[in-house]
């Protein structure tokens, strides 16, 4: 009772009672509305940029195989062992991400395999996009890393202004709340896995030329030879290590697949032929099959379905 | 570290639950403080640690001296002064000085680039580093004015110096006001803590609920540098920027206080609701209280204050108001600022309007009227990247271009108008609330009493966390 006095004990008490109830509940509609991406993003990429674990399966690519690749799904189909997506958004697959992924993968594994995710993007001569899009994440100052480390819980998200002000005009509107709740992109991100999750509805199929050279106009265009050769040479050394390579074209609208090979001048026959020749294994996926919600990346179910695909072939291969 | 900070949570959790173990010695507890606010400090970057020790151990050295040798005490406070004006000018002004150093040669044809002279560790702003270094010259300058007794224990010394929950951005604590209380062991009584919750809580209210969001569209608005809008949607955009501030720097003057409370030390209070002023006068009293007291007791008096004629008194509050000016930053805009308080506050003493004012009915309303106007004008100056951006967003507002057009759906969208305006009102409300009972002890007050009670604190606080942003900083850490 003498403890009940004290106002900072009536305080604590009351807050710790209100924040139990608003977490478990969902009062505030706090959840999965992206109101702190880009801190999300960066504490994400910082995260799997100076991961110290080691896995069974490592899947490595651009941004799409960032959101496209399911590690929770793949675990289905490969029972016992350990996937992780360690993809980054814009990075091609050049010498120094290359060893990166390899340093991630657990060599004592008797079933070591490393997943590429090819788009014609990830070929390009992009090794200064490293500096923008890998390094920054890496080379963060240690106190950063630690502070990110130090505060890795996903509890007491924020509502925002903006958030609450669109429900309110939701409840006059409906039509207009169905078409917007349709049109939201949000991420949901898992730092323990290195997947990069999009929860959607959207499907967009209609991409011109520029929608193509717009979004990579700040990147060299165009497959990059010496990347090509570095990244065959590269899986050559891997299988004689008795590493499994796996390949795959990451899924993009159609109309996309046919833009980029067009301006990055990509023959897709010939670099599987070489993939395959260097002692990698091909995974065929038909784009068709799966639905984007922008033309690059995948929603989550449908990450979800390629990802339980390709962990199939890879089950049958291992 | 910032306050607004997940990390800052931790830090101070670790603080207060080991503060009790090293309270008990005076050398142990000082030494802890000090480490503590060493990693406080030096997480932002620990190089520039160096800086505060550097500054700390002058003013240190400085004091000693002059105690120990009184015939050379004017030298020793001349060092003192050119140790951390020195420090303060190469770190904060030198960059400005060459810059326009190259534009005034240019006129003469000449190519003189002193930046890339520059060491590169000094293009770089240490945070706080106006605080720590005003806070550690007035130690000296108190000894050398025979107001202080000199510590002889450099850990003392440096516990005052660092002390954390004020370190980056003030108050700026008076060694006679902290030394003393830094000797004792204050038991932290019941009252004390809740003080000190109450404040905490109400700071984090004010720059995270208030300051953060409505900085968004203040941000928004200065970023273009082709000035668009109205006249009356820059009345309001400068009205943010004037709430912005005031939450954003007394929301963190609040936070230190209410963590010194929570150690058992008293900081002095830093802003009196200086929104429910009367005069411009009365509004230096009421903003920026330490640092406005510093200028008052280190130049205005020693110029010789308004003792030597009514134009002298002008010419030293110029002098005062100019330097306040520069110190908050490197640019001709602060300067013009301090230049424009100058100015007002000069046709202030001149006209002493707002004392007639008061002598009519409703005066005193229209003095606050004519007191905000000012502030908020000059607030303009203060916080536009440019000269042209003064000069156009100026002429808007003065000549109220657009009539009472504010712009909305264009310049600002129906939910940021209505965003906006109910943050403004939260602060303007509480302001006017003050105003309304300036003669009455607010603290007894029904709001104040019903705002501060445990369950009115959490509703505060639920707020704040679930409507924080992005972790932005405090406007003050860049002066």
């Amino acid at each position: 009772m003498l403890l009940w006095k004290n106002r900072s004990v009536r305080f604590l008490v009351y807050l710790l009672i209100l924040l139990f109830a608003l977490e478990t509940t969902d009062i505030i509609p706090v959840k999965k509305q992206g109101y702190n991406r880009l801190k999300s993003y960066n504490r994400h990429y910082t995260l799997k940029a100076n991961q110290s674990d080691h896995y069974d399966i490592v899947a490595f690519g651009d941004s799409s195989v960032s959101t496209d690749i399911s590690p929770e799904a793949m675990v289905a189909s490969l029972p016992g062992l350990r996937p992780y997506n360690f993809a980054f958004p814009g990075l091609s697959m050049n010498k120094t991400m290359l060893m990166a992924t390899e340093d991630r993968l657990d060599v004592t594994s008797p079933s070591k395999a490393i997943l590429l995710g090819f788009s014609t993007h990830t070929l390009t001569d992009a090794e200064q996009v490293n500096n923008k899009y890998y390094y920054p994440f890496k080379n963060v100052p240690f106190t950063e890393l630690l502070t990110i480390r130090l505060t890795g819980y996903d509890l007491l998200n924020p509502t925002s202004f903006d958030y609450l002000y669109w429900l309110w005009t939701q409840k006059s509107n409906p039509t207009k709340k169905k078409k917007e709740a349709k049109e939201q992109i949000i991420p949901i991100i898992h730092d323990d896995t290195g997947w990069f999750e999009l929860e959607s509805d959207v499907v967009k199929t209609e991409f011109s030329r520029e929608d193509y050279v717009n979004k990579y106009k700040d990147i060299a265009l165009g497959i990059s030879p010496t990347v090509v050769s570095e990244l065959l040479e590269q899986v050559r050394i891997w299988h004689q290590k008795g590493i499994r390579v796996f390949g795959f074209r990451v899924p993009l609208a159609p109309a996309l697949i046919d833009i980029s090979d067009e301006v990055d001048q990509f023959n897709q026959n010939q670099f599987v032929t070489d993939f395959m020749q260097s002692g990698g294994t091909w995974i065929p996926i038909n784009s068709k099959g799966y639905k984007t919600v922008d033309g690059f990346h995948l929603s989550g179910r449908e990450a979800r379905r390629l990802s339980k695909d390709i962990a199939e072939v890879i089950k049958s291969k291992l | 570290m910032l306050f607004n900070s997940e990390i800052f949570f931790i830090f101070s959790l670790i603080f207060f639950c080991l503060w009790p173990l090293f309270v008990r010695n005076n050398n142990t507890r000082w030494i802890f403080l000090i480490a503590a606010s060493f990693l406080f400090y030096g997480w932002w970057d620990f190089r520039y640690l160096s800086l505060i020790i550097v500054c700390g151990m002058i003013d240190f050295i400085a004091a000693l001296s002059m105690e120990g040798f009184p015939r050379y005490r004017k030298i020793f406070l001349f060092l003192s002064l050119l140790g951390n004006l020195g420090i303060l000018f190469s770190f904060k002004y030198l960059t400005f000085i060459s810059e326009n150093i190259k534009i005034l040669a240019s006129f003469v044809h000449l190519d003189i680039s002193l930046t890339q002279h520059t060491p590169e560790f000094m293009l770089v702003l240490p945070v706080g580093i106006s605080f720590y270094t005003f806070q550690s010259m007035s130690y000296s300058i108190d000894v050398y004015n025979g107001n202080l007794k000199p510590t002889r224990n450099v850990f003392h010394y440096f516990a005052y110096l660092s002390m954390f929950p004020q370190l980056v951005a003030g108050p700026i604590i008076r060694a006679k006001d902290m030394l003393p209380q830094l000797l004792k062991v204050r038991p932290v009584t019941e009252s004390l803590f809740w003080e000190g919750t109450v404040l905490i809580t109400h700071g984090f209210f004010k720059k995270i609920f208030i300051a953060d969001h409505i900085g968004i569209f203040v941000s928004a608005a200065f970023a273009n540098t082709h000035v668009a809008g109205s006249g009356l949607y820059w009345w309001l955009i400068a009205l943010a920027f004037s709430i912005q501030i005031y939450c954003d720097f007394s929301g963190y003057s609040d936070i230190a206080r209410g963590l010194a409370k929570w150690m058992g030390y008293e900081i002095p209070i830093n802003f009196n609701h200086p929104y429910s002023s009367i005069s411009l006068r009365d509004f230096w009293t009421r903003w920026h209280i330490s640092l406005s007291s510093w200028f008052r007791d280190y130049v205005y008096i020693p110029l010789g204050g308004s003792k030597k004629g009514f134009l002298h008194g002008l010419r030293n509050m110029a002098i005062t108001m100019l330097l306040s000016g520069i110190w908050h930053g490197a640019s001709l805009t602060f300067l013009l600022w301090g230049a424009c308080h100058a100015l007002f506050l000069s046709i202030e003493r001149i006209t002493r309007w707002p004392e007639k004012l008061n002598n009519i009915p409703f005066g005193h309303w229209v003095a606050w009227i004519v007191t905000m106007l000012q502030v908020i004008l000059a607030w303009v100056i203060f916080r536009a990247e440019s000269f042209p951006q003064i000069v156009d967003i100026l002429s808007r507002m003065i000549t109220f271009q657009g009539g009472i057009k504010l712009g909305i759906g264009e310049q600002i969208s129906v939910r940021d108008f209505y965003i906006l305006t109910f943050l403004i009102g939260i602060v303007m409300l509480r302001e006017l609330y003050f105003f309304t009972r300036a003669n009455q002890s607010f603290k007894n007050s029904f709001i104040y009493t019903k705002l501060c009670g445990p369950f009115a604190l959490v509703v505060l606080a639920l707020v704040t966390i679930y409507f924080r942003g992005t972790t932005s900083e405090f406007i003050y850490f860049r002066f």
